[in-house]
This record gives structure tokens, sequence and C-alpha cells, in this order.
């Protein structure tokens, strides 16, 4: 019998998965992966001596996580800690047709009673399960757990970005330089773009966004609508319990700058990636912004699509965030990867929509529950007011003086602060 | 001051007989403007790890000149009576859209608006926790009162 499209498209999806898997296992094997995971879980989820570590992965997910858990559960134990491993069948779940990040009907999802008593229990959750990242913003148990009870949840910080892992388990890292990469320079370079944003907000200027595909945003912010604190790198160690709350920071490498919330928005955004569409796009689609919300879509039946999906409530904007990263190049062989996690300079997402109620336009309101990313686009330009902050993909902060001083801590300022060249053809 | 609004802030000063609470309250000062869709605003000032509470704004602008320094939490008296009462979690209100907050992200260039967040709602389950401790000491002693 001949093989069906789909059948031929199933066939290489499952083995571009396997290979993933093989990578992963190797990372996780290597002296290299061993020493950022072991960062991740000394600096990033601050574990001490005899604290209680619960460990949670999913079997339903051959994405060979399972080498990840067993090296972090040799870390929990060698720093006097206890590990307590829990392997589920399915944690929290993927809508059909979604992507990972995708957070589609699922903010009053109720996990399994006795996982939530196991997280109660733990002082620290490192959880490795598919979907966990975003947990704590965009379901009422997590968050809960999260702000609430203070639990402190890690959410799949080992090998989140997949620019940085390369396709070959024989060298399974692409790009050492930007997991290694200091994370004092990265507070440095979070904290410097952080000013530059604030002081235009605060000026209530208008922020300028552009890339090559098309996109052309402006938009306006309160200040303390811009992100996270240096750029959600971890501070180490911690000033207190509240630095853990949520899953926006305590990150090693993996940089991030922009906004919360728009107070307005207008424009379009060109994707070729959506998490809510289920990742890759067969063709551009060019998403139209009014007031902070999708007023609609151009590209064919991916956009209906798109439109189709979000109709039942209103969609708007919920965070504008680009990499900070100078060493995550996202491409492999001269090509843009589109399903970057956004970790380098001058890829940029926008995430739609989130559970609660937020200030925008001067106003009370929702931005809808359904979670989802357009992007990372590459490339980006974004002007703050008068001041560029990115051009055309190139951070200018790497070009600051206070960041090279800082820099010259950790090695040549030089090398730290060069950033990767984009290919002609990205 | 309003019934519900007084009863949210002292079940919040309770908190400080936590405990746990003294400790609490010293990790940021902060002024946290209530806005009410269905009451009189009012507002909380936790400084030096003491609480300060009293009827109408501030005068903080939240939202430019004094984003470092204060909050705005958009709820209800529904909301407050539920969580002083004991029947509502206050964070899984967020999701019931009964509950914002105001930034989103920073509450100054150094601390997270997502701290102050949790900072808040700690409090307000320290002072449930204490407030529930003491009413079962006070319930345990009227048992055995006069005998």
């Amino acid at each position: 019998m001949e093989e069906t499209q789909h059948e031929k498209m199933a066939a290489v999806k499952e083995k571009t998965r396997a290979a993933g898997a093989e990578v992963t296992r190797a990372y996780a094997r290597s002296e290299f992966g061993r020493a950022i995971i072991r960062r991740e879980i000394v600096e990033g989820a601050q574990i001490k001596a005899g604290d209680h570590a619960l460990l949670l992965w999913e079997t339903s997910v051959a994405d060979g996580i399972e080498e990840v858990v067993r090296v972090a559960a040799e870390i929990v134990r060698e720093l006097g800690a206890k590990s307590i491993i829990m392997q589920l069948d399915e944690h929290i779940p993927l809508r059909r047709g979604t992507a990972p990040g995708a957070w589609s009907y699922l903010e009053k999802f109720q996990p399994d009673p006795a996982v939530v008593n196991a997280i109660r229990g733990a002082d620290i959750v490192l959880d490795y399960t598919r979907n966990s990242r975003g947990a704590q913003k965009y379901n009422q148990v997590f968050y809960t757990l999260s702000m609430y009870y203070g639990k402190r949840i890690c959410a799949r910080r080992a090998v989140e970005a997949p620019e940085v892992l390369s396709d070959d388990p024989e060298a399974p890292v692409a790009s050492p330089e930007a997991l290694s990469y200091p994370s004092e320079v990265l507070r440095a370079i979070g904290r410097r773009v952080n000013e530059t944003l604030i002081a235009a907000a605060e000026a209530r200027d208008t922020f300028k966004l552009t890339n090559p595909w098309g996109t052309d945003l402006r938009f306006t912010a309160l200040p303390g609508d811009v992100s996270q604190p240096f750029g959600g790198i971890r501070r180490y160690p911690a000033a207190n319990s509240f630095d853990f709350s949520g899953d926006d920071n305590n990150r090693i490498w993996n940089a991030l700058a922009g906004f919360a919330m728009t107070q307005s928005c207008d424009g379009v955004w060109v994707a070729k990636h959506s998490t809510l569409l289920g990742g890759v796009l067969n063709a551009p689609v060019t998403v139209k912004f009014k007031d902070g919300l999708i007023v609609g879509a151009d590209g064919g039946e991916e956009a209906k699509k798109l439109l189709e999906v979000i109709a039942d409530e209103p969609s708007g904007v919920h965070a504008i965030l680009m990499g900070l990263n100078p060493k995550a190049a996202p491409f492999r062989r001269g090509e843009f990867m589109l399903d970057n996690n956004g970790a380098g300079v001058g890829t940029c997402h926008i995430a739609l929509g989130g559970p609660g109620l937020f200030y925008r336009h001067g106003a009370w309101s929702t931005v809808g529950n359904k979670h989802f990313q357009l992007g990372n686009i590459p490339k980006i330009s974004l002007w703050a007011g008068n001041r560029c902050v990115v051009q055309e993909g190139r951070l200018r902060a790497l070009s600051d003086p206070a960041i090279k001083k800082e820099a010259e801590r950790f090695g040549d300022p030089g090398k730290l602060l060069s950033q990767f060249d984009w290919p002609e053809t990205v | 001051m309003e019934k519900t609004a007084r009863l949210f802030c002292e079940l919040l000063v309770q908190a400080l007989e936590h405990p746990e609470g003294a400790a609490t309250a010293r990790a940021f000062d902060r002024t946290l403007q209530f806005d009410l869709s269905d009451g009189a605003s009012f507002y909380v000032e936790i400084k030096n790890g003491k609480i300060r509470y009293a009827q109408g704004d501030s005068g903080l602008d939240w939202k430019y000149r004094d984003w470092k320094r204060a909050s705005c939490v958009h709820t209800s008296s529904r909301l407050l009576e539920g969580v002083v009462s004991g029947k509502r979690i206050i964070s899984d209100a967020f999701f019931d859209h009964a509950i914002g907050f105001a930034p989103r992200r920073l509450a100054d260039p150094e601390t997270s608006a997502g701290a102050i967040v949790a900072w808040f709602y700690t409090l307000v389950r320290l002072g449930l926790e204490e407030a529930q401790k003491k009413a079962w000491e006070r319930h345990r002693a009227s048992l055995f009162e006069g005998k």
C-alpha cells in the first residue's frame, strides 16, 4: 500500500524526535551538560543540604529527559539533599494541535492530587515534564502553589532551548559558549537594557519594533511593565524566598528583556511559527493588532484557523520579549530555526493571552485565557522613543562601557561581547 | 473605612504575630493601593515591617511617578469578604478575574512585581493561619470556662 503524505510526515517527525531524544541523553551524559545541569540546580534552584527535592518527569514523552532526571538526582544527592523522583504518565496535557508553550483551556486544569500533595510536601520541585514551563502563570493550581504557598518550583530549565543543542549525539551542544556564558554579564546586559526601556516608558515614549519579514508594531508601556529585573537571570544567592515566585526568574543563561503588558499596541506581526497552531506554519501569517488586541490575520488556512481558535474571546498582548544572550545563535547550517526559543540577541516573540486581570489601555480588562506565542522572529530592530536598543538584530548594549567593565571580570570582553553574525539568508 | 476593608487590613496585621510574619513583612517596603469595583478605595502601607492602613487614595502614582513604591490591587469587597471568612483562597481568585495587580513585571529595577504579589499573598496566608490559631485557642479555653 502506498504511504500517504500524512504518514510520510509522521515518519519524519518521529525520526526527528528520536534524534532529539538521543541528543538530550548525550547532553546529560556529557561532562559539559552535567556541569550546566549542576549550575541550574545550585545557582538557579538554589538547593541546600537537607532539602527534600521532588523531581518530576513523564513516561509518555520519549524525549530523553529521563537521563537529565537521572543526572539531576545524582547532583541533588551530591549536594546533601534528598531526591524524590516521581514518574508520571502525563503531568500537564498539551491540547491537540498545539505545541509546548501554548496554554489553551488549561487555566483550570486540575493536576493529579497526589502530585499536588507531593509538591506541597517538598522543599523544592524540579519539574522536567514537557509542559511545565508556564504552569505557575497560566494554571490556577500551580499559581497558588507557587505564589500563595511559596513552593519553589523550577520548571524545565535544563535543555529548553533547541537552538543551543545540536542534532548530533556525538557533539550534542551546538553553542557551548551560550550555555556557559557568565550569568553576571547577562545580568549587567539585562540591567542596561531595562534602564533604556524604563526611561522611555517613564517619558511615555512610543516603542517601535520591526523585522525584515514585515513585523511593524508601535506600542506604549508602563515603566513597571518592562520585563523582569536583570533579564530574569538568577541572583545568587537569592535575596529572599520571593525571588523564586513564578517561573520567569532564576535562569542562568537564557536572558530575556521586553514588556509584560502594553498600554497601546498597533501594527502587524508576521509569524512563521505559532505554539497555538502546533509549531512551524506552512506559510507566513500576518497578524494585525489594534489597541493591543488581535483584530485580523492574513496568510491562508492557518490565518483562518488562528482566528477561529481565538474567536470566543478577545486575544491581547501578554508579553513582547527578546533574547539577550549574544552567543545563542538561532540558526543551524545557515537556516533560521523557526522553533528557536528566543534566547539569542536579535530574536523576539510576542505572547498573547493569559489568565487574570490586567491594567491595559487605561482600564482593567482581560487579554484572553489562551496563552500562546507568535515567533520567535529574527533580526529585529527595537526603538525606545529616539533610542535604538536593537538594530537589525544587533544589541546596542553590547558596546556599552559599563557592560564591558563587567565582562572584564570574566574574560576577554571583546570575545564575550561579540555577537554571532546573522547569515545573509535569514 | 468600610467594614470588609477594615477586616481585611486587620487580617494582614494578624500576620505580624505569626512566627514567620515579622520577617516576611520586612522583606519589602511597599504601598498597596486597593481599587475596589464595589466599594471605597483604601491603601495599605508596609514599611520596616510595620503595617498601616487607611481609607482613600495614598496619593502615590503607581502608574508613573511612584511606580517603584506602589502597586495597585484591583478587586472587590465581595472577594475580600470571601478571603477574610476563609471561603476563598485569594490567589485562586486571580483566575476568576476577581483580582488583578499592576504593574505586572517590575516593582523596582531590582525586584520583580511577581515577588510583591507572592509577598502580599503570603501575608494574607499567615494572617489567616494566625487568626485560625487564635480562634481555636479561644474556643479551647471557652470549653473549660467556669469548670
